[in-house]
């Protein structure tokens, strides 16, 4: 067979950090069919054991035992003192090569041989970033890269991670490494395995009173500080002590970046939000990267190429859990477009609706249901707690009301009547429930109204209530026999689209071999605020050619010239507002003060007057990617530049608005289902997620990611009926939890997880705490 | 009470025909010496009974819709209308929590009972009774839940054909075909004037016989609505969006703390019951007896197309052939009636937890999740329960050797021997968990004996029932628990 075309799959590979020199095996997960409703199994499967030397594959296996971490005792400790080390996730990517006859097949020795080629003649380069710091300095020169040279030996390639803004050359960050497989006669596949770092982080090199000067006299007994190996950052540059100045004029722009902005270590106290938003960072960074993968192969005078993305990002602590809409959801969602495909079989369509709800049930396991409606705690007010009703009364002043009855809101309960929702579902029931579901351009309804609406209580990627995909929603609508949304029907697309969508499709969700379920995009958040493997939103920010967009929302924040095309006017600091007949902003309402069943108010303020609520742009452009790519459309902007200020479209008032005719670029690269590179550059995905990524965990409540960054744990009912358990982030498991106001030295804090966090962040693996799949309690038990 | 036989197109035994509207059915009159009050609480439970039969008759008909057949677009509307009969049960269930308020408030007992289908109890309005969609059915809801001068016009109609009347009467004669219509019927609307009538005169009921006490106790629309009402108005507007609620119902809900809200909970009720017809009707919130003609008008124009219900009986039991009650037909087929069986617990489980919810109320912090919250949860649940089974019992024979698409199996909602709950508590939560082991037990029966004359079991039908027994696994343990909590603490823990 001759080689036409190359791929290489998966198209996008996540791999997680840790500092266990042995990476995780590879496993997926299965529903017992006994136990429908017990959390999905962990079941070993075939795992590559890799020669570091050679690079070979000397071994593969099927493990009977998945251990997530590695405990080692050092031969020198005779106290027992142990060290924890996290099983780092190292995906490998395949390379795929088509041939005349346009079949996908493996790319082996044997079909190189065929065309007179060796495995030295297929070279591979790869480029990561780490933006983080740079997306909130707005510094170039804060920008951590490693690129590889094009390599086709099998020694690992490390990636070692420069930046003009470190003490000097040679500083630099571990972002991991690649390692070209050797093939064998026995794993004669082309692939390449990507190694993330251990999880480190890094930064500024102060001396004692440099430290004393930012943290005060007694710093030496709280404030987790870089070892020397690990302080790279030069003092002198701009992301030590970033945000002190809030009269810095770059600072106020770089401000303008990020939602939300001081997503960074800070000097203490933490959070910002409690301390009059002082946000003073640290200087520090992490490890994490994205990037991509490049495959060529010489024929001749021609060279076939290929390209993958790649991120690393924190461990998947609840392994066998996935959240209600992931970055595969959304991936699919650009793939077949917000409806229901015509050719996809009731069946099918079934199918994808149950998963939905069991992955409902899934996430709500892990969620304080009680805390998180906004229930007084054991007394405690509950704007002392972060919450969606607390953020709603601290953005957009809605009075703080819990979302549902407090005597109905607990975590069992609710996960019940999922589960029975899901078993009427699996015993062929319609659903009935779809009219219940929030609609994306419902995500900024704060009545209760809306609020009750599902997925409840957890929040989106525009800072509103999550909304599922256009695209899962209408999986529902179908099975309901309701209309789909959004509005008109999408026009049906022809053969060649469909097969087009197909193959996408089937490469987005290529399983490798060796690989991880962790390692895939249904394991990575969808509701990017900003996110935990990747912040999704930013593939956004280029769609439209000539503007670059703020990632969270309509703020035009670049102006890049289009190569041959049209000179646009300068749009930095409009909005816009509205894509052909898509507009592309919601109001946020609440209940009246005077009437708060029947009636609504605007929820307006300075600024805002119009409670203007950007919508995110995964649902919002669906239905425009999914029928315009490569085509103009109607952008109406502002006419003036408005910044911080929200507008609201007003399609009877032309004068105040910019009608501008852009194109739509390509999501997706040639026929492959890898992101287009002109959409996001090496560290654009992660350079919105938090700097170090261990501050979010400590951060961020489990409102956002219930099933990636749990809340409640170790549950179970309790004589009352409720639910007992602990807060996974308490230091110590006592079955009472302790809501989290970001105070209580019972919980850890920010430089606990600094110092430790491959201790103090839990595996729950079947919904236990433990490191490992041996010792499973018997299956079917616990909840109500 | 006379029994003719129906229209051709009726399957049933002349046995088993019923006139639909014959006789004259007078309210039960106060009995000499019988308190004002202790009349009220007798009428509030022939509207409790009558609003949970009608609820049951609704479901059932809706059950018996067959989504399954033709093209897309006309399974679409077969759906379609059976989430209109669905609303119309759902918002019958949100009058019968609101009749429970009622009772609460004037300090009577909850009421839950029902009597077996069929029923024709001298004071019930019309013979209750399960049966599959027909023209002749939907017409009968139309007139159970019309005005009474609607039904007046009806009957002028029956007896005069020839005389000029408006289309919907023409259609609903059409569709009764050749009943007879003699006498004088009462509609829900006309118990509630009753209701009404009693309520509002202090003289009769005193100030003091409200217990305003209870609103805390009483089911509030938060907790029972699950989102069933129009949206609120848009920001400067009055009224909600301009959207079809066909779907969407509007469950009423009433929590109740003096005789004014009480006497506005019945009359908004009523109204959603039979609505002026004379008026313009309004396109926000049709009424039952409107939504009965539109609907009856769509299933004439679709009838005989194709075979949009499944064939299921009348009155279906699980009972032996020896006490088979008469006018109902016995579920024949072992595995099938073994379905129906699990449908009657899990019926009986809802109806429990139900009326524990009322009890519950009085004994644990309302604030608090605890396990009020719990079983309010459960009740829910088990209405899922009853829609997977109805689902699963209409694809199943009602007899040996012939097919379900010839007879069917179908839901029987027969009542328990008695929905008193026990006086203590751990008693309580022991009556729950009986009906739970019945059930697993019937779950395992399923899942593993083989009955040869049976359809095997479908993939979808082992998937629910393992999943049910292991949410009956869990609450049999939870129940557990909070038994043991009780016997340890003498009561509730809060």
């Amino acid at each position: 067979m001759s080689i036409k075309t190359l791929r290489i799959l998966p198209p996008i590979a996540i791999g997680r950090l840790g500092s266990s020199s042995e990476p995780l095996v590879a496993y997926e997960i299965e529903a017992d069919p006994e136990h429908p409703l017990d959390i999905p199994r962990i079941k070993g499967a075939t795992t590559f054991r890799v020669d570091r030397e050679t690079g070979e594959i000397v071994d593969a296996f099927i493990p009977e035992v998945v251990s997530f971490k590695e405990v080692r005792t050092s031969p020198c400790d005779t106290d027992g003192a142990t060290t924890e080390h996290i099983r780092p996730v190292a995906p490998f990517l395949e390379v795929w090569a088509q041939g005349e006859d346009d079949q996908w097949v493996p790319l082996t020795l044997a079909l190189l041989l065929e065309n007179g080629l060796t495995a030295a003649d297929v070279t591979w380069q790869v480029t990561v970033a780490n933006r983080k710091v740079a997306r909130r300095t707005g510094n170039p020169d804060d920008e951590v890269s490693a690129q590889t040279t094009w390599f086709s030996a099998h020694q690992a390639q490390a990636l070692r991670g420069h930046c003009r803004n470190f003490v000097d050359a040679e500083a630099s960050i571990d972002l991991g490494q690649v390692q070209y497989i050797k093939p064998t006669d026995l794993y004669p596949e082309i692939r390449l395995r990507f190694t993330p770092a251990p999880g480190k982080i890094y930064g500024p090199r102060l001396d004692c009173s440099e430290l004393t000067a930012i943290y005060g006299e007694h710093w030496q007994g709280s404030v987790w500080t870089p070892p020397p190996d690990q302080a790279v950052y030069d003092p002198g540059k701009d992301w030590l002590q970033f945000g002190k100045d809030d009269a810095d004029a770059a600072e106020q722009l770089a401000a303008l970046q990020t939602l939300p902005p001081s997503l960074y270590a800070i000097v203490p106290p933490g959070p910002c939000w409690l301390n009059d938003n002082i946000a003073v960072s640290r200087g520090y960074l992490d490890d994490t990267c994205d990037g991509v993968v490049e495959v060529r192969l010489q024929q001749g005078s021609v060279a076939l190429k290929a390209a993958a993305r790649i991120c690393s990002g924190p461990p998947a602590v609840l392994p066998d859990t996935v959240f209600l809409r992931t970055l595969a959801d959304d991936l699919d969602q650009v793939i077949h477009g917000p409806g229901v495909p015509t050719e996809e079989s009731e069946d099918e369509t079934r199918k994808r609706a149950l998963d939905i709800v069991r992955r409902a049930f899934d996430t709500v396991r892990f969620l304080n249901v009680a805390v998180m409606n906004g229930n007084p705690v054991k007394g405690r007010d509950p704007l002392d707690f972060d919450t969606m009703p607390a953020e709603e009364a601290f953005d957009v002043f809605r009075m703080m009301r819990p979302i549902v009855p407090e005597r109905t809101a607990d975590s069992l309960m609710i996960m019940a009547l999922h589960q029975q929702v899901y078993a009427a579902l699996q015993g062929g029931a319609a659903p009935w429930f779809a009219q219940a579901l929030r609609l994306p351009t419902e995500v900024g309804d704060f009545t209760d109204h809306g609020r009750r609406k599902m997925p409840a209580m957890m929040c989106g990627a525009d800072g509103g209530y999550l909304a599922l995909t256009y695209r899962q929603i209408n999986a529902i609508l179908r099975c309901s026999g309701l209309p789909l949304h959004p509005g008109p029907e999408v026009p049906e697309t022809d053969e060649k689209q469909r097969l087009i969508a197909r193959n996408r499709s089937a490469q987005i969700h290529h399983v490798a071999a060796g690989n991880p379920f962790a390692s895939r995009p249904e394991m990575s958040v969808g509701n990017c605020t900003p996110g935990l493997e990747m912040d999704f939103r930013a593939v956004w920010r280029r769609l439209f050619e000539g503007i670059v967009l703020r990632e969270y929302d309509n703020l035009v924040m670049e102006m890049q010239p289009i190569e041959g095309g049209p000179e646009l006017p300068d749009l930095i600091g409009h909005r816009l507002l509205r894509v052909d007949d898509t507009t592309m902003c919601t109001q946020m309402i609440g209940p009246s003060p005077y009437n708060p069943r029947t009636r609504t108010t605007v929820l307006g303020f300075t600024g805002n007057p119009d409670g203007v609520l950007p919508l995110e742009w995964s649902n919002a452009l669906a239905r425009i990617l999914n029928q315009r790519v490569g085509q103009s459309v109607d952008c109406y902007f502002t006419k003036t530049a408005v910044w911080s200020n929200q507008v609201l479209f007003d399609a009877a008032d032309e004068e105040s608005t910019l009608k501008l005719s852009l194109k739509v670029r390509p999501f997706f690269e040639d026929g492959s289902a890898m992101i287009s590179r002109e959409l996001a550059k090496p560290g654009e995905l992660t350079q919105g997620l938090c700097s170090p990524w261990q501050n979010d965990y400590r951060e961020c409540s489990c409102y956002y990611w219930a099933s990636a960054r749990p809340d409640f744990v170790n549950v179970k009912p309790d004589v009352t009926g409720a639910s007992e358990g602990d807060n996974w982030m308490q230091k110590e498991r006592t079955g009472v939890y302790v809501p989290d106001d970001y105070r209580d030295a019972r919980l850890l804090n920010y430089d606990d997880l600094f110092r430790a966090w491959e201790h103090y962040l839990r595996f729950q693996i079947g919904g236990i705490e433990r490191d490992e799949t041996t010792g499973s309690p018997p299956a079917g038990t616990s909840s109500t | 009470m006379k029994v003719e036989s129906q229209s051709g197109e009726d399957t049933r035994s002349p046995e088993m025909t019923m006139d639909w509207v014959t006789l004259q059915r007078p309210l039960p009159p106060k009995s000499e010496g019988m308190a004002w009050r202790d009349y009220l609480i007798m009428l509030l439970h022939i509207g409790a009974e009558l609003e949970h039969s009608l609820m049951v008759q609704y479901l059932y008909a809706a059950y018996s819709l067959n989504e399954q057949t033709g093209n897309s677009e006309q399974r679409r509307q077969v759906l379609e209308w059976r989430n209109r009969l669905l609303t119309v049960a759902k918002e019958e269930m949100g009058h019968l929590l609101t009749v429970q308020n009622l009772l609460c408030l004037v300090g009577g007992p909850v009421c839950f009972e029902r009597s077996h289908f069929p029923a024709d109890i001298d004071y019930l309005p019309f013979p209750l009774r399960l049966e599959p969609v027909s023209a002749r059915l939907l017409a009968w809801y139309v007139y159970a839940e019309a005005p009474h001068d609607w039904q007046t016009l009806f009957r002028d109609h029956r007896r005069d054909p020839t005389g000029t009347f408006r289309d919907d009467i023409r259609m609903v004669a059409e569709s009764v075909g050749d009943a007879p219509v003699t006498g004088h019927a009462h509609t829900v609307g006309q118990l509630y004037d009753r209701i009404i009538e009693v309520l509002a005169d202090p003289l009769r009921i005193p100030d003091s016989a409200f217990r305003p006490d209870t609103y805390a106790q009483q089911a509030s629309w938060d907790e029972w609505g699950r989102g069933y009402r129009p949206p609120p108005a848009r920001p400067g507007e009055t009224e909600p969006p301009a959207e079809s609620i066909a779907e969407r119902g509007h469950v009423i809900v009433q929590r109740l703390a003096t005789r004014t809200e009480a006497l506005a909970a019945l009359r908004q009720i009523g109204k959603q019951g039979e609505a002026a017809h004379l008026g313009v009707a309004s396109d926000q919130e049709p009424s039952h007896f409107m939504r009965f003609v539109s609907l009856l008008d769509a299933f004439r124009k679709a009838a005989g197309e194709r075979d949009m219900v499944f064939k299921a009986p009348v009155n279906p039991t699980t009972r032996g052939a020896a006490e088979q009650p008469a006018g109902t037909t016995r579920i024949e087929q072992q595995t099938s009636r073994l379905w129906a069986t699990l449908f009657n617990l899990r019926y009986r489980a809802l109806l429990a937890y139900l009326t524990h919810s009322f009890r519950l109320a009085r004994l644990v912090d309302a604030r608090e999740p605890n396990v009020r919250g719990a079983v309010m949860h459960k009740v829910f649940g088990e209405m899922y329960n009853l829609k997977a089974l109805a689902g699963i019992l209409v694809r199943r024979p009602l007899r040996d050797g012939v097919p379900a698409d010839a007879a069917c199996a179908a839901p029987p909602f027969e009542m328990p021997y008695s929905m008193d709950l026990p006086t203590d508590e751990p008693d309580c939560w022991q009556q729950h968990r009986d009906i739970l082991i019945s059930s697993l037990t019937i779950c395992d029966t399923l899942l593993t004996k083989e009955d040869p004359l049976a359809p095997a079991l479908t993939t979808d039908e082992a998937n629910y029932l393992r999943a049910l027994r292991q949410l009956d696994q869990r609450s049999v343990a939870w129940i557990d628990l909070i038994k043991g909590g009780l016997l340890r603490h003498g009561g509730h823990s809060t």
